[in-house]
């Protein structure tokens, strides 16, 4: 009887440490499973040929000097001058990322017409996230130059609540904070009405008060965003404005570079 | 006159308009602080009704004040805080946000400088001061005064309603959190109930069963052996400790 006990206890108290040794080795081995499959971006507002038509505008302080190449050649305002142009930003869907071992979707973005910028980006479980811009260089157009980062911004973030904020910051470079300044807004964008929320975005010096430049994004559900209104402060406070507003979303064939 | 004579002179009516405007601000909570006139009728009545939206969209007080090389923006700030002070003591002031847009005008470009009393707290001390550096710039880099007047209710407006809205979402946050502690608290000491359960059931179902064993072990017949104590050395007498064994 004595040997037959001592077996009970010993399996007895073995059982119990297994049972817990194996719900965690389980939940850990899921967790680790988890980070290294991150599915592709299949989300409909970036997928390929979805463009997006801005009537944009760019407002320049006297005291800045400004080379425009643009078309229009201004108009004078008491804020400076003011130019007016067209922006276009169509998702060429998913090309291979080299920073991020994976495609992830891109978006082109053309000024009156001529490609200047490539932005990576995602839309995943009603978050927009931002990983970067390359610049083009018409001259060797497959060169990436730019700056993509591995942690995204979070740009929109569909379950946010009023007066959510969150923020993205990195070694060196100034701290991006994000507010929610309003949900389920209606606005009216170059004729059509759209029901948005809306986010602040201040870039803000680390361990300062100053303000480098503010953003004001209004973001439509399953359009993006509609409006935005963007101000680079500079020396006098004054502030370089730029305006974007939706003229047109659609999805249409890939425009020439 | 010289022109230095007629600084002096200048400032001197302007501190008494300003000694003059302190003592007729009557239980005003928000106002429009001008001693020198630098904004014209019209642009008063706009910023009066501004003044009036954002107290009913957004409950907060915001007072407006102009002022030019004359003055100072400290002396401005004085005033705004005696008339609250005033309000206070006649027993007509709220607890509601009180924003102060001190606005000096000169030839090269506006300042703005935005005091707060009653503001919201908030977890993270910093979040209001970069909200109102984000206003305070924004509404700063307005070209001229009427753009300044024009445009900056929508800043405000804006502004104000993440800072009103926030103290509830970090309590719901907060709530949410505590709730969201709660349960997987409850849910650990579940696990662990179950696990017990388990071990305890286990342990009862063994003893049952060998109990149940033992039982039926015992319930068998048993032929005990019939001993019968051996002679030895003629004795008549036999010891119990050698016995035979006979079944």
């Amino acid at each position: 009887m004595k040997i037959t006990r001592i077996y009970t206890k010993t399996r007895l108290s073995l059982i119990t440490p297994i049972i817990i040794g194996g719900l965690t080795s389980a939940s850990l081995a899921q967790e680790t499973v988890e980070k290294k499959e991150i599915e592709l971006d299949s989300s409909e507002l970036l997928k390929k040929g979805n463009t997006w038509t801005y009537a944009a505008s760019v407002q320049i302080p006297d005291n800045v000097k400004f080379e425009s190449t643009l078309k229009d050649n201004g108009e004078k305002t008491k804020g400076g001058m003011m130019y007016k142009y067209e922006e276009i930003q169509q998702s060429i869907g998913l090309v291979e990322v080299e920073a991020l071992e994976r495609p992830a979707p891109q978006v082109n973005i053309f000024i009156e017409g001529e490609l200047t910028k490539k932005q990576i980006l995602e839309y995943r479980e009603g978050s927009l996230l931002y990983y970067g811009t390359y610049l083009h260089d018409p001259e060797k157009p497959d060169l990436k130059k730019g700056m993509i980062s591995v942690k995204p911004i979070l740009i929109y973030n569909e379950r946010s609540k009023a007066a959510d904020k969150w923020t993205w910051s990195a070694t060196g470079l100034p701290e991006f904070q994000f507010r929610v300044t309003s949900k389920d807004t209606e606005i009216e964008v170059q004729g059509t009405k759209y029901t948005t929320d809306k986010i602040q975005m201040d870039q803000k010096r680390k361990g300062s008060d100053h303000i480098i430049q503010s953003k004001e994004i209004w973001f439509a559900k399953g359009v993006g965003v509609v409006k935005e209104r963007e101000k680079s402060y500079v020396s006098e406070g004054k502030a370089v404005i730029k305006t974007l507003e939706l003229s047109s979303f659609k999805n249409s064939q890939p425009l020439k570079k | 006159m010289s022109l230095l004579a007629r600084n002096r002179v200048k400032k001197l009516l302007t501190l008494i308009q300003l000694l003059f405007l302190v003592g007729s601000l009557h239980a005003t909570e928000y106002s429009i602080i001008d001693p020198e006139n630098l904004i014209t009728d019209e642009q008063k009545e706009s910023i009066t009704k501004s003044q009036e939206n954002l107290l009913q969209d957004r409950d907060t007080l915001v007072s407006y004040a102009f002022y030019n090389v004359n003055t100072s923006r400290t002396r401005i700030k004085l005033i705004w805080e005696s008339g609250l002070e005033e309000a206070a003591g006649e027993g007509s002031s709220s607890e509601k946000f009180h924003l102060l847009i001190c606005v000096g005008i000169f030839s090269s470009q506006n300042t703005v400088d935005i005091f707060t009393k009653n503001q919201p707290v908030l977890e993270d001390v910093t979040d209001l001061t970069t909200c109102i550096a984000s206003m305070k710039q924004s509404i700063g880099s307005q070209p001229d005064i009427q753009e300044l007047i024009q445009n900056s209710p929508e800043t405000i407006k804006d502004r104000l309603s993440y800072l009103n809205a926030r103290p509830n979402y970090e309590e719901f946050e907060k709530t949410t959190a505590r709730n969201t502690r709660t349960e997987k608290f409850m849910a650990y000491i579940l696990n662990l109930v179950k696990i017990a359960l388990f071990i305890i059931v286990t342990i009862i179902a063994i003893l049952i069963f060998w109990y149940m064993l033992a039982s039926l072990n015992n319930k068998r017949p048993h032929t005990f052996p019939v001993t019968k104590p051996k002679k030895r050395l003629h004795s008549p007498y036999a010891a119990t400790s050698i016995s035979q064994i006979k079944k």
